[in-house]
């Protein structure tokens, strides 16, 4: 059985608790363009991937893999 | 002819101008012993207005996923750091030490910030600390650099153990949080604040009105962080000012040393030269 290239590149990873699915090797940044969030100008809003935390001068390094679970989090009023 | 003064460790009558009374957490000095939420404000310049009010120079801000359906179109981080505040993340939600100590970590990294206030729950019904994680979260951070301000129970004993760990501050609560209880537990704040002599004690919630910030103050804690008694007072500016005259007053009531209590009365008019002696 033949699959395109297109659907044996998509992997499932989770984003803020959400499935999603994108293709294999899938920038960070743009996840984070995805998600309204501009990786070159957005302030307070940090990334962890399966719980470590990937510091901003590396968002532009990473890819995501089958699987990765994904926390975009910012700062929101609290107490 | 001297006599060895008795042991006293307030500060001298000499600090009674509160400009030279500051608050130490973690090297940083604070004029201000008034830390506030950002939360359930009417709305955001209200909240502004209040903070103003307060004096507050640390503000509290929660960490959350972003939302994606409906992005904010200016966020209270923004406003509040327009504001010249200082932002202090909490890990409000929280429940183990995993947790916690993961937010705290994209917490330092979104807001440049080694300050956590750090609160690992129990439950959700009493939003009380859930001690053995708390506990395992505060080392933890302490020894990845963090600046630990911990939420704890008013027992003496965890207090205690999170000063000894190194916590910059140790905050018990005066009642469950949002309950505007007061400080249900006097006795207990007492003990712990003669348990914990070097570090900075501050009350954390269940503040409900001013009476209760000087209560605390007037036990000798170096602060009080509180939220709901001004956010979702009837006027939350005008309550903002009335805690930071609270705290302001609490602070001198404990360094100028209360009379001690008596059951009997003792007369202030001198008995000398009565008439119709």
């Amino acid at each position: 059985m033949s699959t395109t290239e297109s659907d044996a590149e998509t992997v499932q990873i989770t984003v803020n608790g959400d499935d999603r699915s994108v293709p294999h090797r899938y920038p960070l940044t743009d996840l984070l363009h995805d998600l309204n969030v501009d990786p070159e100008s957005v302030s307070g809003v940090a990334v962890a991937i399966n719980e470590s935390v990937v510091r901003r001068q590396d968002w532009s390094d990473v890819t995501l893999a089958e699987g990765d679970t994904v926390e975009v989090i910012t700062a929101q009023q609290g107490g | 002819m001297s006599e060895a003064a008795p042991t006293d460790t307030r500060p001298t009558a000499s600090t009674r101008d509160a400009s030279d009374d500051a608050l130490t957490i973690g090297g940083e000095t604070y004029s201000s012993r008034l830390l506030i939420g950002s939360s359930a404000y009417p709305n955001p310049q209200i909240m502004l207005d209040a903070i103003d009010a307060s004096g507050a120079e640390l503000v509290t801000v929660a960490i959350r996923r972003v939302n994606v359906e409906s992005p904010a179109p200016e966020s209270h981080l923004d406003l509040i750091r327009k504001g010249g505040y200082r932002v202090l993340p909490n890990t409000a939600g929280c429940y183990t030490a995993r947790e916690a100590v993961l937010v705290a970590q994209l917490a330092r990294e979104a807001l440049d910030t080694d300050l956590i206030k750090l609160e690992v729950i129990g439950d959700d019904e009493t939003l009380m600390p859930d001690v053995e994680q708390l506990l395992k979260a505060a080392k933890e951070l302490i020894d990845d650099g963090f600046t630990v301000l911990a939420y704890a129970n008013d027992d003496p004993i965890t207090c205690r153990k999170l000063a000894d760990m190194g916590c910059a501050a140790v905050m018990p609560l005066g009642s469950p949080i949002g309950s505007g209880m007061g400080i249900v537990n006097p006795y207990n704040l007492r003990i712990i604040r003669e348990v914990v002599t070097d570090t900075p004690l501050i009350v954390d919630a269940g503040i409900g009105t001013a009476s209760d910030a000087t209560i605390a103050m007037e036990l000798g804690y170096d602060g009080i962080l509180l939220n709901t008694a001004i956010a979702e007072a009837q006027h939350p500016v005008a309550m903002a000012k009335a805690m930071r005259l609270a705290v302001e007053s609490g602070r001198l009531a404990y360094q100028a040393g209360r009379v001690p209590e008596r059951i009997y009365a003792k007369a202030s008019s001198s008995m000398e030269g009565r008439v119709g002696q």
